[in-house]
């Protein structure tokens, strides 16, 4: 009698635990995965969004997946630098992009979003102090993009 | 019927030796498992993909220490792309770390600071012999060394060897920067809290043919010493 009674909770114990795991865990788990997902989800459509409108807008689609100059100056803006560009102009395949009394934060920031995001190479940079304090001037000569 | 009991007891085992990290790790800790979606291998053995690359370390494996889970928590070792290693504790809501060995080159930390990547070169070692971190403390020891150290925004300056020394203050981890073998010396606090910011305090003192360098005045203000006092704050994008 008691090894049935041993048997039978043994049994009620196994089912319970394949319940648990091949039933309940795997639901919580494809819930978890379902709400990550819608949240991935948004945010590609938003990116993806942002970045059609680049392409309808850009005046040289389909000539390759080098970032545009549009792209470029829309970096410098999204990195508050677009202000204090005095000068961006092409040179042998190269573009020289000059700035005064540029935020020194806002260049760095820039600086990483080029490498980063947009992939343009650094070919040279030159910074130096501002007039005033926190500021920098300076050319960055970069590489990598769709004149 | 002690046959059937048996196949239901390896049944049981069988399931057990089976369980998906994944499914593991969503009941252990939540909130990591939401951060780590690509695991791939059971709660004993397996690897997976960091979302994010931080330092290049974003492919990692572990090894779980089956005597570990008795006592509620897990134990185990990671490795970190072939990298580095460490023996890690994840229990409630704190993990440790110890013996933590890694290397890499700078240039790969920088994209999680916010910094372009070629700013910097060298290569770094981590050596963190422990690192406690729970909801209200972190407690650490242990070093960094940036050897070969060189940085700038154009015209690069040799910083020698750079080394940090960690500590634990409060809710943050403190990194004390020093260097050697540069024209450029360095004395700087690092604080690194658990949400991920940091903040940068202390001052560089450029020497010998540095100190006309227009450039550092870009770091903060010059004192009358020389040195020019660094303040920097930022996040952590891991």
């Amino acid at each position: 009698m008691n090894r049935q009674l041993a048997l039978g909770m043994l049994l009620t114990l196994t089912l319970g635990a394949a319940v648990y795991e091949w039933a309940w865990l795997p639901y919580r788990h494809a819930v978890s995965s379902l709400e990550a997902s819608v949240q991935d989800a948004q945010r590609a459509f938003d990116w993806a969004e942002t970045t059609i409108a680049q392409i309808k807008r850009a005046p040289n689609v389909g000539e390759g997946d080098r970032a545009s100059m549009q792209t470029l100056e829309q970096s410098l803006t999204r990195s508050n630098l677009r202000s204090f560009v005095t000068r961006i102009e092409p040179r042998d395949g190269q573009v020289l992009i000059s700035f005064e009394a540029a935020i020194f934060s806002s260049a760095i920031k820039w600086l990483a979003l080029a490498e980063g995001e947009l992939g343009l190479e650094m070919v040279s940079m030159a910074l130096s102090a501002g007039s005033a304090p926190g500021t920098a001037d300076g050319t960055v000569l970069v590489a990598g993009v769709q004149l | 019927m002690k046959w059937l009991a048996w196949s239901l007891f390896v049944y049981c085992c069988s399931l057990l030796a089976t369980l998906p990290a994944s499914l593991g790790l969503a009941q252990v800790a939540p909130q990591l498992a939401a951060a780590l979606p690509y695991l791939a291998g059971t709660v004993w053995r397996g690897n997976g993909i960091a979302p994010r690359n931080a330092a290049g370390l974003h492919e990692f494996g572990w090894t779980t220490d089956v005597g570990s889970l008795w006592s509620g928590c897990w134990i185990g070792d990671l490795t970190f792309s072939g990298r580095g290693q460490t023996q890690a504790r994840l229990c409630n809501e704190s993990f440790e770390l110890s013996e933590l060995q890694m290397q890499f080159p700078v240039a790969q930390a920088l994209p999680a600071l916010q910094m372009p990547a070629s700013i910097a070169a060298g290569r770094v070692a981590v050596s963190v012999d422990n690192l406690n971190v729970s909801a209200d403390m972190v407690v650490a020891s242990g070093r960094i060394i940036w050897r070969d150290a060189f940085a700038g925004l154009g015209q690069a300056v040799d910083l020698g060897t750079v080394e940090a020394q960690l500590r634990g203050l409060g809710k943050s981890l403190i990194l004390e920067v020093k260097n050697a073998d540069s024209e450029l010396l360095l004395d700087l606090k690092i604080a690194v809290t658990t949400d991920k910011t940091y903040q940068m305090r202390g001052t560089i003192e450029p020497t010998g043919s540095l100190v006309n360098r227009n450039d550092f005045a870009l770091f903060g203000e010059r004192l009358a010493n020389g040195r020019i006092v660094v303040r920097q704050a930022g996040v952590i994008a891991l």
